[in-house]
């Protein structure tokens, strides 16, 4: 199985750089935004498996990242705040999974596998 | 209350006692002053009939004395003449004229005119001591002082008249008595004696013939009523040798009429200003009594006021510092889940890195980094809680199953012995957050009894609604902290983030409920949360927009929180919050 590759996107360096390792120790190709202008920038450049994206970011944020993409890859949404119903049901099926922060490492690397399963089978 | 109306103050009654006295001393003051004038009176009036009486007897005695002296120049016969000239030259019969001579047999008449002896014959025994008295009187030889005595008064035999005499020797020397006398009514004869009206008109007198104003001696009377009683005056004056007494008493009052009104109008007086100062006194005194009244009852309303606005404004500061408490903590909450996921996803890729045989010491303390990473998790998952506005979800709930379902969830410790007593009653409540509440609540109890101990668990009707009592037979709580425990970060011990109870009190609160906690009857504590069945407060109390997915809620519900009171959150429930705050449906 080739490896899949993910975009990390979080403002917070070390959640990123965390995160991204433990993806790569799992054999995920990683690559890191640092913000959602960075991020919409490396999407439209280098289409990716999966995408584990911050909600709460300078510049532009998780959702608006989600809104400025037509078809976007597979997503984990992860945030230190709850998301409003609202807005979870309006980004519908544009989320896979929602991780709310603390979380277990293994709940991410579920969720980003699960994902990547997702984004091969079709 | 009537009789509390009707009772009067008392100043009133000191000052009606004082003016009454007044009345009263100022009533004999004034009485006595009136009595002593009429007395003063009626002694001058008495003398003055004295005086009249004096000069009229006199005027009979000056009279017969100037019968005497010729007399004495006269034989027997030409005397009896002049006797019987006398006799019948007066008003008649009543007045007799006796001249007698003492012999060794006694007093014998040797001339007489006027009813009584004739000549020659013998003095009544009754006459014969004033005779013999008259005949021994002293006298200057040859003058004729001091000739006569009273006869014995007696009564006539019509009862009134009385008869007065007068008798003298008829010179010096000689064995001789002339005896004048006379009879008189003696209740008529005051107004005969004199014309004076004075002392007549205004007195009722009384004219003994002796110093003693006894009856056998009574000549002369105005009054039937002898001897006078009650207040009289009495002056004497003489009558020849002898001292006559003269009684008065005063038909009416002789002061003024108003010296004798004076202390009556005193008095009244005196009693009517007693009754105006009494009323003016109890008017003022009642007036007095309604303002302290009213006073104290605008004191009582200001202080509950006061009380109102003291309450009001802890209210208002608690509310402001809970407020800012909140915004910090949901600041602290959020800001410490990045580093917290950071660190721990550290601490899972150096587990992966160590390789197969790791040191003792770095599996030590990677264990510690991780369980300390978990309890700062459940800090930020509690202050989450604590900030976040959770409406309720009412829905029918069976109380009985969520305790049991908590029960269940949240065993007790080994050496807890725990009784659970539930009925199946229905109440309207979220079913999670009640389920919150009670996890809270029990774990609170197990955890004050560290060293084993009982703890219950009551869940039943109460009025409308329904009451949890969950109680443990711990140390029990300071009942000085007893609102306290409820605020957040308040705790009595040294690990434990203090919001537990806050957390509890929210969604009891959100519920319509209320809840207290107070000291068991023999120990430990005792929590009371009062829920009403229709939980109808529940969409007022809570308030905020939903921020969360209900998925999250549910997850959020299902975490045990930490004690606030007791102390560190259990392990378990440190644990519990770890792996169930990630959960979300997909």
């Amino acid at each position: 199985m080739s490896a899949a590759e993910v975009l990390v996107v979080d403002d917070e360096e070390d959640v990123r750089v965390s995160a991204a390792d433990i993806l790569r120790s799992e054999g995920y190709d990683v690559i890191e935004a640092n913000d959602g202008v960075e991020a919409l920038d490396l999407l439209r450049r280098h289409p990716v498996s999966v995408v584990v994206l911050d909600v709460r970011m300078p510049h532009r944020d998780g959702i608006e990242v989600l809104d400025a993409l037509d078809e976007p890859p597979p997503v984990v949404l992860m945030s230190a705040y709850c998301l409003d119903p609202a807005e979870r049901s309006r980004l519908g099926d544009k989320v896979d999974a929602f991780l709310k922060k603390p979380f277990e490492p293994l709940r991410l690397l579920e969720e980003v596998g699960a994902a990547a399963r997702k984004q091969e089978e079709p | 209350m009537t009789a509390k109306v009707l009772r009067a103050s008392p100043l009133s009654v000191l000052v009606v006692a004082v003016v009454v006295a007044l009345a009263i001393a100022g009533f004999f003051l004034t009485k006595n002053n009136a009595t002593q004038q009429n007395q003063r009176l009626l002694r001058d009036q008495t003398a003055q009939a004295a005086l009249i009486g004096s000069s009229e007897f006199g005027g009979i005695v000056s009279e017969i004395t100037g019968l005497v002296g010729p007399a004495a120049q006269f034989s027997p016969r030409s005397l009896q003449a002049i006797v019987s000239g006398i006799a019948s030259g007066t008003s008649g019969a009543k007045f007799t004229v006796d001249v007698f001579q003492a012999t060794p047999l006694g007093f014998e008449a040797i001339a007489a005119g006027g009813p009584g002896p004739s000549v020659g014959g013998a003095a009544s025994a009754e006459l014969t001591p004033t005779l013999s008295e008259a005949l021994s009187a002293k006298s200057a030889a040859g003058s004729i002082s001091n000739p006569y005595v009273p006869a014995p008064i007696a009564k006539d035999a019509d009862g009134d008249l009385r008869t007065i005499g007068f008798a003298s020797r008829v010179s010096s020397g000689s064995n001789e008595v002339i005896y004048f006398s006379f009879s008189i009514d003696p209740y008529s004869a005051a107004r005969t004696l004199t014309q004076n009206k004075g002392p007549f008109e205004l007195l009722r007198l009384a004219l003994y013939g002796s110093t003693k104003p006894d009856s056998r001696s009574l000549i002369i009377a105005t009054t039937r009523g002898i001897p006078l009683q009650g207040s009289t005056a009495s002056s004497e004056f003489a009558v020849g040798t002898h001292k006559w007494l003269i009684v008065g008493q005063a038909r009416s009052p002789l002061a003024g009429s108003f010296a004798n009104a004076a202390p009556w109008v005193i008095l009244a007086l005196g009693l009517f200003l007693a009754l105006v100062l009494a009323l003016t006194v109890e008017i003022l005194v009642r007036r007095q009594r309604y303002a302290n009244h009213l006073v104290a009852e605008r004191t009582e309303a200001l202080e509950q006021s006061l009380t109102d606005l003291r309450d009001a404004q802890e209210k208002l500061v608690r509310g402001e510092r809970l407020s800012a408490l909140g915004e910090m903590a949901s600041v602290v909450g959020h800001e410490l889940r990045n580093p917290l996921t950071a660190v721990m996803n550290s601490i899972f890729l150096l587990r992966r890195g160590m390789g197969d045989q790791p040191s003792e010491l770095t599996v030590k303390h990677l264990d510690m980094a991780e369980r300390e990473t978990s309890k700062a998790a459940a800090l930020a998952e509690d202050l989450t809680a604590f900030v976040r506005p959770r409406n309720p979800v009412m829905a029918q709930v069976d109380l009985a199953d969520v305790v049991n379902e908590v029960i269940q969830a949240t065993p007790p410790p080994e050496t807890v012995d725990l009784t659970v007593e539930a009925n199946n009653l229905t109440v309207m409540a979220d079913r999670n957050q009640l389920a919150e509440v009670l996890t809270n609540l029990v774990t609170n109890a197990y955890q004050a009894v560290p060293d084993g101990g009982a703890v219950s668990v009551v869940a039943r009707p109460n009025g409308s609604g329904a009451v949890i009592v969950v109680e443990d037979s711990g140390s029990g709580i300071d009942p000085e902290h007893a609102e306290r425990l409820f605020e957040p970060f308040f705790t009595t011990k040294s690990t434990g983030t203090g919001l537990g109870l806050a957390i509890v009190r929210r969604l009891v609160e959100a519920h319509g409920g209320e809840i207290s906690i107070e000291n068991a009857k023999d120990h430990g504590a005792k929590v009371t949360v009062r829920l009403p069945v229709d939980g109808n407060e529940a969409s007022d109390g809570a308030g905020g927009a939903g921020a969360e997915s209900s998925g999250n809620r549910r997850s959020e519900s299902e975490r045990r929180t930490g004690d606030d009171r007791r102390g560190e959150p259990a392990s378990s429930a440190a644990g519990s919050t770890e792996s169930e705050s990630t959960g979300d449906g997909k």
